[in-house]
């Protein structure tokens, strides 16, 4: 039987594993450090309170990722008569390669952000970001498409396909 | 794209270190927490399965179907930069007052649905809820926690996103005012726009989900297991890998006769029941109760498999067969009220006079406003940065001027622009003068009649 001690070195240990992805996750979706922050807490206690099984730590991400977008989605549309946030200005990058392309990611329409982060950092495929998003295959690889377009021409350069 | 660089831009992005230190505080509080909460029982027997399908025949109009109810409950709804709003909306409501009235009761606790009005974008629904003694607390939690899904339910249906307002109106008995604002605009992607040709006809379904009170699952597991012909397989963690039996049983005669046991086996001491879900409208959680305790023991969220199609796998920690004779499946209670949804076309507004020449993003193509919510339509310019219209306003007939704040975002599809600016409250569209837009330093005013 695990002990207490047992019990919170696994929280912890999970916590480290999935904390900047589920805040990576979130800050794509809301471009802003404190709504991200709220979302990854929200995630975290979502596991806390549930205790999800996994059978492999694939499956242990794959259920993060779900539940970030899930509440992502929550977070975002329940905040009633919203303001546009800014853009948090203290993120520093080594190139204006990686600047120009982070900001040009965020500058995306919401649905488009969500779809190049799972697709383009987290390296899931279209079938499995359309089961995390509860979309169809194809809306997926439609957004991720057009994405894609539009990041073409606001960064105005060929891009090379992953 | 190169992922490389992506990675690379991302990786600067972290959690902040209060963020962790915060959740881990909490997740210490949490662990700390033991038990299960005890539910307060009423003292007569209550039947254990308890589904209901209600048909309330609504019609959302924009001049008809609110109860003088609204009045006294709108001042503490939804605030926003609108504190001179409260006359409007009483003369409105006193002037259209209609009743649109059902109840439904469950474990102590009544629901009095007391009105609707609904537009393109949202649906606004006030309800009472009274709890007599011994009124069981999951739900009344559940029945404050309603989900509203447009369409028929079905599998990976989004709910629309909900903004409630609840206020204690007395302890002896218990009564609370709930009222319930839905926006059903961002589930646009399973309805295609939700205008009002999309919307006339649909039913909306209010889903209360009690996840404190269980339903069991007339299955026995133990005589599944058998059926499926104890498959065990040792030495492998792949679920892929489950032979499939022919074991077809549905979770019951009604909405969950869409979730259906494919298999039961076990895996290296686990016990793995193989769902396919495919025609429910969400991912089920499945739940083991022990059948001498009454006690949850087991929950499981399942995992979808990327190679055996639509079927889903839920793992839990039990190694003795023996163990499963005292086992049954169990899922939260779920109350369905069924709601027709038909919407009056909302006021289109005049907008041949406006100047558009100095809007960036985007060509209005249509303004129509409904006592909810305003409602933005254009084109997309191609290749333009596309500016949301965030401050609008509307200006009454006697010269007051109320704004709002478009609620943060929009959809363009197809070169197609819409955005929904929400009052929040009800207003009367005979007592507006002209609504006022604010875009990239461009006043736009458009008279209402």
């Amino acid at each position: 039987m695990d002990t207490v001690d047992d019990k919170a070195n696994t929280v912890l240990q999970v916590i480290e594993r999935y904390k900047n992805t589920v805040f990576r996750i979130a800050f794509a979706y809301c471009k802003n450090r404190s709504d991200a922050d709220d979302i990854f807490q929200e995630v975290i206690l979502r596991y806390l309170k549930a205790r999800p099984e996994f059978n492999s730590e694939e499956h242990e991400k794959a259920w993060f990722v779900r539940v970030t977008v899930n509440c992502c989605k929550k977070h975002f549309f329940s905040s009633w008569n919203r303001k546009t946030m800014p853009i948090d200005e203290d993120i520093r990058f080594e190139t204006a390669e990686q600047s120009d392309l982070f900001y040009a990611v965020m500058d995306l329409p919401l649905k488009y952000r969500i779809v190049i982060h799972l697709y383009y950092y987290e390296g899931y495929k279209i079938k499995q970001i359309a089961e995390m998003t509860k979309q169809k295959e194809t809306t997926v690889a439609t957004q991720l498409q057009r994405a894609r377009q539009l990041l073409k021409t606001r960064l105005k350069e060929e891009l090379i396909y992953g | 794209m190169d992922r490389d660089v992506y990675k690379s831009a991302f990786d600067n992005i972290e959690v902040s270190d209060k963020a962790v230190h915060d959740v881990i505080q909490k997740a210490a509080e949490i662990n700390s927490q033991k038990g299960y909460r005890r539910k307060r029982r009423i003292g007569v027997l209550v039947p254990a399965v308890l589904l209901s399908i209600m048909i309330i025949t609504v019609s959302v109009s924009a001049a008809t179907g609110l109860t003088d109810i609204f009045s006294r409950y709108f001042s503490q709804l939804f605030t926003a930069e609108d504190t001179g709003f409260d006359d409007y909306s009483a003369e409105f409501i006193e002037k259209n007052a209609a009743y649109d009235y059902t109840t439904y009761s469950q474990d102590g606790v009544t629901m009095s649905i007391e009105g609707i009005i609904g537009d393109m974008n949202f649906l606004l629904l006030k309800s009472k809820l009274t709890a007599v003694d011994g009124y069981d607390e999951g739900t009344l939690a559940a029945f404050m926690s309603p989900k509203l899904y447009i369409g028929e339910l079905k599998q990976g249906i989004l709910p629309a996103t909900c903004y409630r307002n609840i206020v204690d109106e007395g302890n002896d008995p218990l009564v609370k005012s709930a009222a319930y604002l839905f926006n059903y605009d961002d589930v646009e992607t399973l309805l295609g726009r939700t205008d009002t040709e999309t919307l006339t006809g649909k039913t909306a379904t209010l889903v209360i989900k009690n996840t404190n009170a269980y339903e069991p699952i007339e299955i026995d597991l133990a005589e599944a297991l058998e059926q499926s012909g104890e498959i065990s397989i040792e030495g492998s963690d792949d679920l892929n890998a489950i032979p499939l039996s022919k074991l077809s049983i549905p979770f019951g005669n009604d909405f969950r006769s869409s979730i259906v046991l494919k298999s039961v086996c076990f895996v290296n001491g686990k016990l793995v029941l193989v769902i396919d879900s495919s025609g429910y409208y969400e991912n089920p959680s499945i739940f083991l109760r022990d059948k001498i305790s009454d006690r949850i023991i087991y929950h499981c969220d399942g995992i979808l498999s990327a190679g055996k199609g639509n079927l889903e796998f839920y793992a839990f920690d039990i190694g003795d067969i023996e163990a499963l004779e005292n086992l049954e499946i169990v899922m939260p209670e779920e109350h369905h009220i069924s709601l027709p949804l038909s919407v009056d076309n909302p006021k289109e507004l005049d907008i041949s006079g406006i100047d558009q020449s100095n809007i960036k993003g985007v060509t209005i193509e249509s303004i129509r406003v409904s006592p909810l919510s305003l409602n933005i339509e254009g084109r997309v310019q191609e290749g333009t940065p596309i500016v949301a219209f965030e401050n609008c306003a509307i200006r009454f007939k006697d010269n007051s001027v109320v704004k709002y704040t478009a609620n943060g975002y929009y959809h363009s599809k197809d070169g197609v622009y819409s955005t929904g600016v929400p009052f929040g409250k009800p207003l009367d569209i005979n007592l507006m003068d002209a609504v006022i837009i604010e875009c990239n330093q461009t006043t736009l005013e458009i008279p209402i009649n």
